[in-house]
């Protein structure tokens, strides 16, 4: 039989901690760098585990699919197409390369609605995983969005396909290095929210068509298909404030203009995006362990 | 409450095991778990104009375990005897660390793999060998670590022709049988099996038990919830007994399951 590690794992009601078996200050003193050990080891377990699940994710919704990961370009190749000729044709729309516009958009927006979606059913889904064993189950909504963001990445490819068809819609500067930073951002606001929604999944019954609703209603909050120049005031600076808004204009504004956000433009997406992120985390500290007893 | 019973027949006759010598591995301190009953999952809209309003409806609760205490040694085969609803899963539950106590403290150390519910809740797109990887990771291995193992795993599952099948298509016994594979594989230092025995056919069962066998030579501590009193008393050291929620007994199998028998009607 193997030695048997120093560090305890203590659970009551309110609390889980790691330590010595007995809670003396001279034992905690003692423990005190194998419990820092377990720590950095936990965290590194947690960071596998969300690899080895988008990993597998991915791999598992694509099985699921005939065209394979072909279909992650078909979607938006689609809704780029219709929308176009709907608004060219039918409302005449006057936005300047409107297809390519439109494309980042619809790119960003089904990595948002899929993402927001695939994180709340995550523990739903993973109830087996979660019954059986012990890790950082932030893991599974995490894991859900960046498996969707492999998607996103893949899909995104395809702009690079229009280059030569509208060459004038895409300028190369270095505001292009802005993006890790913009999708950095986006990825922290769809876990903030993704975080919320997976727990309170689990416990109550209507949150899946809550979830639903809202993204159907921020769709055309956000200017996925439309400048948000054609908001008249007071309404633009309001939606000003919706930070998916303002990470989609920087990403546009990046790839197209070689344009920089002002520092209103950053506030108003770091700003928001920290508080939903923070109030996702709360919510789902509080709820994380009912969600224990419900799956 | 049976705790001084078994010290003074111990001095008394004399005749117990000797108690293993091992250094603890489990800790249970006065514990006691309650869920809140409801017919139905609640709506969030509805609750929290309850709240608002402050017209919240008080939550029904009930104690599935109440007021345990004992400790578990490392190399110990602990036997959980009990009727139907006596606590038994959610003992192992908590043990696991798939839920926590409502009251009390528990301490557990080492590398725990449970074996509870199998079966059910994989993701139907994955294959068997990711559902071996995931779980596996989820246990405490690393992805290279559970890829040396694999072969052994579905040679001991015998799924070797389906390891690339979506589980989707995997029977009941299929996916318990690789589930028990997967646990049995990563070194724990505590299994906590909870009547898994039950599945596949004579066969695969006999290998189970060859299995806790073999790790229970090796040292490893061993928690075997089941209905099945004589494997109960061939393989455990000790036996706790809950009856209710409450331990009814704990110590020498043969003891405490006279006692438990004794004290359930046969019919």
């Amino acid at each position: 039989m193997r030695d048997l590690p120093e560090v305890w794992t203590h659970r009551t009601a309110h609390r889980e901690w790691y330590g010595a078996l007995e809670d003396t200050q001279d034992e905690r003193a003692r423990a005190i760098d194998a419990v820092r050990a377990h720590r950095k080891a936990g965290l590194a377990r947690a960071l596998h585990v969300a690899w080895v699940l988008t990993r597998t994710d991915f791999r598992a919704r694509y099985r699921a699919q005939a065209l394979g990961v072909a279909w992650s370009l078909v979607s938006p190749l689609v809704m780029m197409a219709v929308l176009s000729l709907v608004f060219t044709r039918v409302f005449h729309a006057s936005t300047e390369h409107f297809p390519i516009f439109l494309l980042i958009g619809v790119l960003c927006w089904d990595w948002i609605s899929n993402g927001i979606t695939a994180a709340t059913h995550a523990l739903v889904n993973n109830a087996d995983v979660i019954k059986r064993t012990v890790f950082a189950r932030q893991v599974l909504p995490m894991a859900a969005i960046l498996s969707y963001g492999v998607n996103f990445a893949i899909a995104s490819s395809m702009l690079l396909v229009f280059i030569p068809i509208f060459p004038d819609a895409f300028r190369l500067s270095p505001a292009l290095l802005l993006l890790p930073v913009l999708l950095g951002l986006l990825v922290l606001l769809i876990v903030g929210i993704g975080f919320a929604t997976s727990v309170l999944n689990v416990i109550y019954r209507d949150v899946a068509y809550l979830v639903n609703t809202g993204l159907l209603l921020l769709y055309w909050l956000t200017p996925v298909i439309y400048p948000l120049e054609v908001i008249s005031q007071p309404y633009r600076s309001v939606l000003a404030w919706n930070p998916m808004g303002g990470i989609l204009l920087g990403i546009r504004g990046a790839i197209m203009d070689g344009s920089y956000p002002d520092l209103h433009a950053w506030a108003a997406m770091i700003l928001p995006t920290a508080a939903i992120l923070g109030v996702g985390w709360l919510i789902f500290k509080r709820y994380e362990r009912l969600v224990l007893d419900y799956v | 409450m049976s705790e001084p019973v078994r010290n003074e027949l111990e001095i008394i006759a004399g005749a117990v095991a000797p108690a293993p010598a091992g250094p603890l591995i489990v800790r249970a301190d006065q514990v006691g778990k309650s869920f809140r009953r409801f017919e139905r999952k609640p709506f969030l809209l509805r609750n929290l104009l309850l709240r608002l309003t402050g017209r919240a409806a008080r939550v029904k609760e009930f104690w599935p375990l109440r007021n345990i205490s004992f400790d578990i040694r490392g190399g110990e085969t602990v036997g959980v005897i009990g009727q139907n609803g006596s606590g038994k899963s959610t003992l192992l539950r908590l043990i696991a660390g798939a839920c926590f106590p409502s009251e009390g403290r528990l301490a557990v150390r080492g590398r725990v793999a449970p074996l509870l519910t199998l079966g059910a809740g994989f993701h139907p797109d994955m294959t068997g060998r990711e559902c071996a990887e995931v779980n596996g990771t989820a246990l405490g291995l690393t992805l290279p670590e559970i890829r040396d193992r694999l072969d052994a795993i579905v040679a001991f599952a015998e799924l070797r022709e389906f390891l690339d099948t979506p589980v989707r298509y995997y029977s009941a016994g299929m996916l318990a049988r690789l589930g028990f594979a997967v646990a049995v594989h990563i070194d724990p230092d505590l299994l906590l099996v909870d009547e898994v025995l039950a599945v596949g056919d004579h066969t695969f069962q006999h290998k189970c038990i060859a299995r806790i066998e073999e790790m229970q030579a090796a040292g490893t501590t061993i928690l075997l919830v089941s209905h099945a009193l004589d494997l109960v008393q061939r393989l455990c050291q000790r036996v706790l007994w809950l009856q209710d929620g409450h331990l009814g007994g704990d110590g020498e199998p043969k003891e405490v399951i006279a006692r438990y028998l004794a004290a359930t009607p046969d019919a």
